[in-house]
């Protein structure tokens, strides 16, 4: 991982003790600090528009969500934004999946509470479009946090994706994302990627393959059927691996019953 | 499913087999042909309470024949083109709603301006008046919204995704849709014959109703039992003329053309239409219970030797309203879809035998009434 240093002038600025960075950073580099003995995430996103701003006002309908970190604050510094962010407790997903494999149990719970934490963000419209392991903490008594609401959105923006930097992570994206047909993204967008993440944590590997090639390749068939092993996360994953957006599970009632073990 | 007359030029066949012989289930009627007074007719009052009135904002007058469509003083077709083509749509349709509430159809159309049939501006318009039915929050009547899919449409797969995504978001109030689709056949054929065809029009049936929604084929031509063959459909339309069964986007006219024309016999043996020179010479080789429909009586009238053959006559008609309605509530009768596929694979086998059977003893059939469909019908269905 490229190590990233903070300037003088950032620590100063905000006031930050110690940090520790935990991304490899990139467009978005995200640090663990601490001000006045109290931790936050802080991230830096190398570009300062006022796109966050209005990113931030949609977070903040949503203040008062459990499974959301609130925001503490937002400003352009040093031609970044920084954003500094409530620390969630606990682990990422991606550090626990051994503790998932094979118990469909603990899967359906799982995903069931981040669709739940969801619920409110789709109603409104939103979409998160960026569902993965590291952005789903792992609260020390069990409970999801979906991590980079907003920021995931804002990265999508036109600008950047014409640069050819790709937003999402090629192991969790839908078809839609691959195809790069930014009208078919929706909440159903986020159904499909959270039925990749309950295979992966299921199998422990990926469902369409290991790497952008394969996956490409499996998503040019009109037809993405999954077997890992398992009846009730083969019927859930079928139900919402449906290329066209427009067979997924219409209702997010209809979701979460699919969920429902 | 409901098999559905539309009423058109000469309804009186439709309404007449229906009381006389009980052929088919509901009725679609044409306001280009009926006009604001449909219902003080006394021939539709028989059957005003199972219709359903398609009010066909197609296109403006500048591109289409008008017929009655102008009596309606919301219509599209009564557009001034200097005015603000989709509020003055939105307002339009918005009318056309309440009229039919007013008029107390249950079952309501809400019609679709073909102004620029891209797919952006039917997305535009489906939105629009997804926001209108729901704020309306009526529940006594069914709201349908139409879907006419223009050939260019529905020809692209990417462009179907683009509509059924919108067709099937959560916030999506209408209870079904009304599916019109142009098919464009090649000359001296009644059919399509296009498998992109066959494949999105399927798509389009198939996952209307696996999100729950109501689906009504209109202006289906007998080719609709393809689509019947895969998916439940709640309502397919029979129509005895030609324009009744062949959605045209830019043309809505009454065509009753061919008016010179004999006629054709529509045979459940060969799926298909003969033309009546045709049955003529089956007749004359002694092969016309190779076509025969069975258990007929209007298909028995018009086979007799020397029956004048005319376009406009009713049992020619009848014999088509008959046959199709049989084949499709026999096909949408067996629940299981395996099955149900099977069977239809097992109809155009017979035919298909059969056609093959005329060849051995030197018959020859011609254009559309040559099998030129039966073979992609059975490549398309058993593989899809
Ligand atoms: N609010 C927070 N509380 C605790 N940890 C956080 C918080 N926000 C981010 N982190 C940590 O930072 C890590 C990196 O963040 P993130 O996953 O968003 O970055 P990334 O994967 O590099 O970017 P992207 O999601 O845009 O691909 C997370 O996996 C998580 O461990």
């Amino acid at each position: 991982m490229a190590s990233i240093e903070l300037t003088k002038e950032l620590l100063k600025h905000f006031n930050i003790s110690e940090y520790k960075q935990a991304n490899p950073g990139g467009q978005k580099t995200v640090f663990i600090v601490n001000i006045d003995n109290k931790k936050y995430a802080l991230k830096i996103i190398n570009f300062a528009d006022d796109r966050f701003e209005r990113e931030v006002k949609i977070c903040k309908q949503f203040d008062d969500n459990k499974g959301i970190p609130n925001i503490i604050g937002i400003e352009p510094f040093e031609k970044n934004t920084i954003i500094i962010e409530e620390y969630i407790e606990g682990n990422d997903l991606s550090e626990l999946i051994k503790d998932y494999k094979g118990n469909e149990q603990k899967i359906s719970q799982l995903i069931y509470a981040t669709a739940t934490i969801l619920i409110p963000v789709w109603n409104a419209k939103y979409v998160h479009r960026d569902l993965k392991p590291q952005n789903i903490r792992i609260r020390n008594n069990g409970e999801p946090v979906v991590l980079d609401f907003g920021i995931a959105r804002a990265l999508d923006d036109e600008s950047i994706t014409a640069t050819g930097v790709q937003p999402y992570t090629w192991p969790f994206a839908s078809p839609e994302q691959y195809s790069g047909q930014k009208n078919l993204i929706s909440y159903r967008t986020d159904f499909f990627c959270l039925g990749i993440i309950a295979y992966y944590l299921y199998t422990n590997s990926l469902p369409f393959g290991n790497n952008r090639g394969e996956i490409y390749k499996a998503f040019q068939d009109d037809k993405l059927i999954v077997n890992s092993g398992n009846e009730y996360i083969d019927t859930f994953c079928n139900n919402v691996f449906k290329k066209n957006p427009s067979e997924r599970p219409r209702k997010i009632e209809l979701f979460l019953k699919l969920i429902e073990l | 499913m409901k098999v559905t007359h539309v009423l058109g030029h000469n309804s009186n066949w439709n309404v007449d087999s229906y009381l006389g012989q009980n052929i088919g289930d509901y009725f679609l009627i044409i306001a280009f042909s009926h006009g604001i007074n449909y219902d003080s007719k006394p021939l539709l009052k028989k059957v005003l309470d199972v219709s359903m009135i398609d009010l066909q904002f197609y296109g403006k007058n500048t591109d289409i024949q008008t017929g009655k469509l102008t009596e309606f003083s919301f219509h599209t077709s009564n557009i001034n083109t200097k005015e603000n083509t989709n509020v003055y749509f939105e307002k339009c349709a918005q009318q056309a709603i309440e009229f039919q509430i007013e008029k107390n159809f249950k079952n309501i159309i809400i019609p679709l301006f073909y102004e620029n049939d891209e797919v952006n501006d039917i997305i535009y318009a489906i939105k629009t008046l997804n926001k209108y039915i729901s704020k309306l929050d009526n529940k006594n009547h069914k709201f349908f919204m139409t879907l006419p899919l223009a050939n260019h449409i529905i020809i692209d797969k990417d462009k179907i995704e683009e509509i059924l995504f919108v067709c099937t978001e959560m916030d999506i109030c209408f209870d079904g849709y009304f599916i019109a689709c142009e098919n464009k056949p090649e000359t001296r054929k009644k059919l399509t014959t296009d498998i992109k065809i066959f494949k999105n029009l399927t798509r389009v049936f198939k996952t209307l109703k696996q999100q729950e929604f109501e689906t009504i084929y209109a202006y289906a031509n007998w080719d609709a039992i393809i689509y019947l063959a895969q998916t439940d459909i709640d309502y397919i339309t029979i129509g005895t003329y030609e324009n009744l069964r062949n959605f045209d986007i830019k043309r809505f006219t009454e065509d009753i053309s061919g008016g010179g024309s004999k006629g054709y016999y529509f045979s459940e043996k060969l799926l298909n239409m003969v033309r009546a020179d045709d049955v003529t010479m089956l007749n004359d080789t002694g092969n016309i219970n190779i076509i025969k429909n069975e258990k007929n009586i209007f298909s028995d009238i018009i086979l007799k030797d020397g029956y004048p053959w005319n376009i406009h006559k009713p049992d020619v008609n009848k014999n088509y309203l008959f046959t199709i309605s049989k084949i499709l509530q026999r096909v949408a009768s067996i629940s299981d879809l395996e099955f149900r596929k099977e069977y239809v694979l097992d109809l155009i086998d017979k035919a298909i035998k059969n056609y093959n059977y005329l060849e051995e003893n030197r018959v020859y059939l011609n254009n559309e009434s040559s099998n030129y469909h039966l073979n992609i019908w059975k490549t398309y269905l058993a593989n899809s």
